[in-house]
């Protein structure tokens, strides 16, 4: 098993091939491979080494046994595992334990959440509003010294909840081998053709038809500068403000997606005792804090509210929302667009009445599970059909029949059927507004301008008439009216030759 | 956190032309901000008193609000036009008359209308080098006796010359002339101290003022030691214009204005007694009275603002006021449900600003590798493309070439050819549109998941049947308390994403109720893969309800609690961006300068850096601070050796 899994290395460790990350996966029931002989231990472990140093990683899943004696792990650990460093076991690891049925749909799904396990972005320390200056760090307009320079603040590991997952960028491949091509990029002159040395690359910025320079290290330096935290990422609370309801939280100014904050007890002692104290009190009294963050040492920080988030359990006793506080990046003001003022009519009560209906009959509590519900359409199409390309197979009905994006006509008109047709009657016919932009298209029916265009044509006159006139011709006929004048008049052309053909075709006739 | 900038209305155009004027008049040459001491006002020299206040004089002061007017027009939009007129200059230019020095001697005695006026530039998009002739602009230096004592009334007028009711005129013509028949936001504003007599032709001034209204152009006036501030939104009705000013046109000197205390919209502040202790002062401070008082007048009746700016940051926020960019309007198809479907706009509320992209350009190097320049000092650039070439995995001398080329998508280790045609065939066709696909308690969508930019979903301004269904929706919403669940195509044909929307309140109706929603604010959320399955141990037997550290935390938050309009980042510019548009103008009006210009306020007694603590907080709540410090005490952990690295499936792995 272990020899075979030399063929890894071999093929991945400087191969050029589009690199997955390197896993071998180790099915068995057997406790102890090298059955005790050492000689073989000591071969598989210097396999084990010789994968692990080339970063492909070992992952193990122990199978049941037939004579039910349990799979133990120490014992394989023992066998095969290297581990630097001390050997404490993490609270929060993940045990796959397959009892004496092997069920594989349960393999599967505990497989698949190994993989979606959320790995902390990284470790920052949250100082307290005040005069608290943080180690390694400095705030830079207060110009007050610290009582405790050590202090060195709560740390929380950082996590997103939410990653988007989108369709894979294409790689360019040869058709014949179907192996990637090497990219060589080069910078040209549009003007010479010659080929430039970045030596030889200056970057500007357009103002005031005038060129300004600069270099991306001076770009970098105004971010740095415009920070009043400098050396490492940190996040520094500036006071509390009341948690707003949630209909007033809907109207924050959000720019991006939020991140998770958990307490990290592994690297400052009294840290989770902290936080939980802070965390319950802002629970309590219904506040949320406002702080600065910098979330990477060359970035530029920006506001975020830390609101704390309270657990929740469903009913089954699994944790539904996790404790800890949520870091919302906020808008500066430079981020905020205004609100467009069309369509601001206030509707009756009647009208409301009816929308209240039907919003109470299509109801999705009970259906919906953040995080369970709406797959994604488009993703699960383009895999599905990578996959029968891949594998040479039909493409999967099931997922192609099943979409909780969609409508579901049938039951919707069944539980509000009666409702969506109030609402709909209630709503007047869509009878257009005429508005100062719309003159030009009512008025395209109509050839307002007293021209004799065939008279115009046939003495070749049409470029002496002003362009408006030249469109309103176009515009009376739905022809385009984009272009040049020559384009206008060409257009004119084109579309009298074919009616007076038309005509002489009719007399004929 | 509260959405008062969201509440604010885009104005309908959205292009600008905006004609400045700004007051060269010996007054300007005065220190401003003013001395505080009675005995140093109109002093051209600061007093000892003031030494620790940065005062320059007003043309300085009114040069470098101006500039920084210019320069914010420009950053807003490209497409943004402005004109700049300079009064009581000794040179005629202009479009109406072009009249060198000379010729003004020998016409002085015909002409006394639109001289000594020099229009810098038409209406026409600003560029630098009208910022280079803003900051060489001077006090004019035939300053002409005012006292009344020549004999001739032209002298008199001419002496009166290339006041701002010319200036006024001047910007309406040029204003009309560029604008005319076209959507334009139209403003004129005027720098000014006011402490010059001005000519006024009542006449021509009616018209113009009748002109401004017809066309909407607000008048906004800086004035520089001003005591009044007043602000006329809309206009007042003109009939009585014409009234009041036939009234005061019977004599020489500028009208006055009786009814403004009672208007209700007029705002009139500091009025202070003037100081009377020499008749010339007197006089001066009489001229700037009646002048302030004809500045308000005209206000009154095109519409706009007068404000008694004493400081430049107050010129700049005053002037150009709140800068809320609009985004576009996109037209999409609103399916509220099965055979209820609205013409809808959806358009960005929210949007991560960031510095723009710098462009490239490839320049000559000498021998020394220093930039090469042409005779007029201008670098030497040529134009530049990136070329991508690609070649042979397996033969690094073979180019693979284009029709031998293909795209693959990864599946395992493999690339699996994909073609145009097929990625087109996979594609799920819709026109742009926001489909409803059910409601859901607000509280049922945690935070977290929420995701910006932030999008307004408003009814079709054509379509009435529209504006109401979206605004039935907003206001059922909010009544319940609920959000609707929805996928949103943004363009033709492309991918779904998955959201929310939800009932958009505006400011001061959160609590009061006054005001109903009536569009929608469209919230991004994850699909189900999206989302990542966290778990953490719970928090609560950690905390102790009765322990003396609860305390310290509810006392420590008590101490640091804001007032809503403490910390509203909304309000709060990125100092990064200002940092980066500083400098930038730096260097184009500089080419030699080579720094960088900080965007943050530093710290001093007034301009507190508004990104940190109030400081009388940080001072009332360091006694709780430290308590916290006390009783949390915490201990970093001294790390020995390697991480440990974990490498099996039942063990987490961690970052080494």
């Amino acid at each position: 098993m272990f020899n075979e899994a030399k063929c890894v290395k071999k093929l991945s460790s400087t191969s050029k091939e589009v690199e997955d990350i390197k896993v071998v996966w180790i099915f068995t029931n057997e406790s102890d491979p090298s059955k005790g002989n050492e000689e073989q231990q000591y071969s598989i472990q210097c396999t084990a080494k010789d994968l692990l140093e080339n970063g492909i990683r070992m992952r193990l899943l122990n199978l049941p046994r037939t004579d039910k004696v349990r799979f133990d792990r120490s014992l394989f650990y023992d066998s095969v595992i290297i581990i630097d460093g001390d050997n404490d076991f993490d609270e929060n690891e993940i045990h796959i334990e397959i009892q004496d049925d092997l069920n594989l749909e349960g393999l599967l799904e505990q497989v698949s959440e190994a993989f979606l396990k959320v790995r902390k972005l990284q470790s920052v320390p949250m100082y307290l509003p005040g005069k608290e200056i943080p180690t390694g760090c400095r705030i830079d307009t207060s110009g007050e010294t610290t009582n405790n320079p050590l202090y060195p603040g709560i740390v929380i590991n950082l996590y997103h909840f939410i990653r988007i997952k989108k369709k894979p960028l294409p790689t360019v491949i040869s058709a014949r081998s179907r192996k990637r091509t090497n990219k060589v990029t080069e910078i040209l002159s549009t003007q010479t053709g010659e080929i430039i040395s970045k030596e030889r690359i200056r970057h500007y910025i357009e103002f005031g038809n005038e060129r300004v320079y600069f270099t991306k290290d001076e770009v970098d330096q105004i971010k740095m500068n415009s920070t009043s935290i400098h050396v490492a990422p940190c996040l520094i609370l500036l006071g509390f403000k009341p948690t707003p309801s949630i209909s007033s939280i809907i109207q924050c100014p959000l720019i991006s997606r939020s991140m998770f904050a958990y307490p990290d007890e592994t690297c400052v002692k009294g840290n989770r005792r902290a936080f939980a104290t802070l965390h319950a009190s802002m629970l309590r009294k219904r506040v949320m804090a406002i702080g600065k963050f910098l979330f990477k040492t060359n970035g530029t920080e920006r506001f975020v509210a830390v609101i704390p988030q309270e657990e929740s359990l469903f009913e089954n006793g699994e944790q539904n929302r996790p404790p800890g506080l949520i870091i919302m990046p906020l808008a500066f003001e430079d981020d905020i667009r205004a609100i467009p003022d069309n369509g601001m009519i206030a509707a009756d009560m009647k009208l409301v009445e009816a929308a209240e209906n039907m919003i109470r009959h299509l109801n999705l509590d009970r259906e919906i599970v953040i995080g369970e519900s709406f797959e994604n359409p488009a993703l699960k199409t383009f895999w599905n059909y990578i996959e029968s390309v891949a594998l040479g197979t039909p493409l999967s009905e099931t997922l192609l029949n099943h979409d909780d994006t969609s409508w579901d006509v049938d039951n919707i008109l069944s539980a509000c059927g009666e409702h969506i047709d109030k609402f709909n009657n209630l709503l007047p016919e869509n009878e257009h507004v005429t508005s100062k932009n719309k003159r030009k298209s009512l008025s395209s029916d109509i050839d307002v301008v007293d021209i004799d265009w065939i008279k115009e044509f046939n003495e070749n006159t049409l470029d002496k008439l002003s362009v408006n006139e030249l469109k309103y011709y176009l515009r009376s006929k739905g022809e385009p009216i984009s272009g040049r004048k020559a384009d206008l008049i060409e257009r004119i052309q084109r579309h009298i030759s074919v009616v007076v053909k038309n005509e002489f075709a009719s007399k004929n006739v | 956190m509260k959405s008062g900038v969201v509440a604010k209305k885009a104005p309908t155009a959205s292009k600008q032309a905006i004609v400045y004027i700004i007051d060269t008049s010996p007054s300007m040459k005065q220190f401003y901000p003013p001395s505080t001491s009675s005995s140093s006002k109109n002093a051209i020299r600061p007093s000892d008193d003031d030494i620790n206040i940065e005062r320059q004089p007003r043309l300085d002061a009114a040069k470098e609000a101006l500039i920084g007017l210019i320069t914010d027009l420009m950053l807003q939009s490209k497409t943004n036009e402005c004109g700049v007129i300079v009064l009581h200059t000794q040179k005629t230019k202009h479009h109406l008359i072009d009249l060198r020095e000379d010729d003004l001697k020998k016409d002085e005695q015909e002409v006394t209308n639109f001289i000594h006026l020099t229009e810098l530039s038409p209406v026409q998009r600003p560029s630098v080098d009208l910022l280079r002739q803003i900051q060489s602009i001077s006090i004019s230096s035939f300053e002409t006796h005012i006292d009344g004592t020549d004999s001739s009334n032209t002298r008199m007028m001419q002496n009166r010359a290339g006041g701002f009711c010319d200036g006024i005129m001047l910007a309406f013509s040029s204003l009309k002339r560029k604008t005319s028949g076209k959507i334009y936001n139209r403003k004129i504003i005027l720098i000014t101290d006011a402490e010059r007599e001005v000519n006024i032709h009542w006449d021509q001034l009616d018209g113009t003022v009748e002109g401004l209204r017809e066309i909407e152009c607000d008048l906004a006036v800086i004035g520089l030691d001003f005591q009044r501030s007043a602000e006329y939104h809309p206009p007042a009705v003109l009939s009585a214009t014409t009234a009041e000013t036939n009234a005061t046109t019977t004599s020489d000197g500028p009208p006055r204005e009786e009814g403004d205390k009672n208007d209700n919209k007029a705002n009139a502040i500091n009025d202070q007694t003037v100081d009377t202790s020499t008749e010339k002062q007197l006089q001066a401070a009489m001229i700037k009275d009646d002048n302030e008082m004809l500045l308000i007048s005209l206000t009154k009746y095109i519409g706009g603002t007068v404000h008694a700016a004493s400081t430049i940051q107050q010129i700049l926020k005053q002037a150009s006021g709140r800068r809320i960019p609009k985004s576009a309007l996109s037209k999409i198809e609103l399916q509220i449900a099965p055979s209820v479907t609205v013409e809808a706009r959806i358009s960005l509320s929210t949007t991560k600003q960031s510095f723009p992209s710098l462009k490239r350009e490839a320049v000559t190097l000498n021998e020394k590798g220093e930039v090469e320049k042409n005779v007029l000092g201008e670098i030497m650039s040529t134009p530049v493309m990136n070329i991508t070439s690609h070649w042979d995995i397996d033969d690094p001398d073979v180019e693979v070439e284009l029709v031998k080329r293909a795209q693959g998508y990864p599946y395992g280790s493999d690339l699996i050819p994909i073609g145009d045609m097929e990625l087109e065939g996979l594609k799920l066709r819709s026109v742009p549109r926001v489909t409803i696909l059910g409601f859901a308690a607000a509280e049922r969508i945690p935070m977290t998941v929420w995701m910006g930019p932030t999008r307004i979903v408003s009814g079709s301004v054509d379509s009435r049947r529209a504006c109401l269904a979206v605004s039935a929706l907003a206001q059922a919403l909010y009544g319940l308390n609920q959000l609707a669940i929805c996928t949103f195509v943004k363009q033709k044909d492309s991918d779904p994403e998955m959201g929310i929307l939800a009932p958009l309140v505006e400011d001061q109706s959160i609590h009061v109720g006054a005001e109903k929603p009536k569009v929608l604010l469209y919230v991004r959320m994850p699909f189900a893969d999206d989302i990542q399955n966290l778990t953490m141990n719970p928090l609560k037997d950690h905390v102790r309800m009765d322990d003396k550290a609860t305390h310290v935390c509810n006392d420590l938050i008590d101490a640091f609690m804001l007032s809503d309009t403490e910390l509203n980042p909304a309000s709060i510019p990125n100092p990064a961006i200002r940092s980066f548009r500083k400098t930038m103008i730096q260097r184009a009006l500089d080419s030699d300068f080579g720094g960088i210009v900080h965007g943050r306020i530093q710290n001093s007694i007034n301009d507190m850096d508004p990104m940190r603590t109030p400081l009388q907080m940080v001072e009332a709540g360091e006694k709780q601070t430290k308590a916290f410090r006390d009783t949390f005490a915490l201990e970093e952990v001294q790390k020995v050796g390697k991480k440990r690295k974990k490498f099996f499936f039942s063990h987490s792995e961690e970052d080494t």
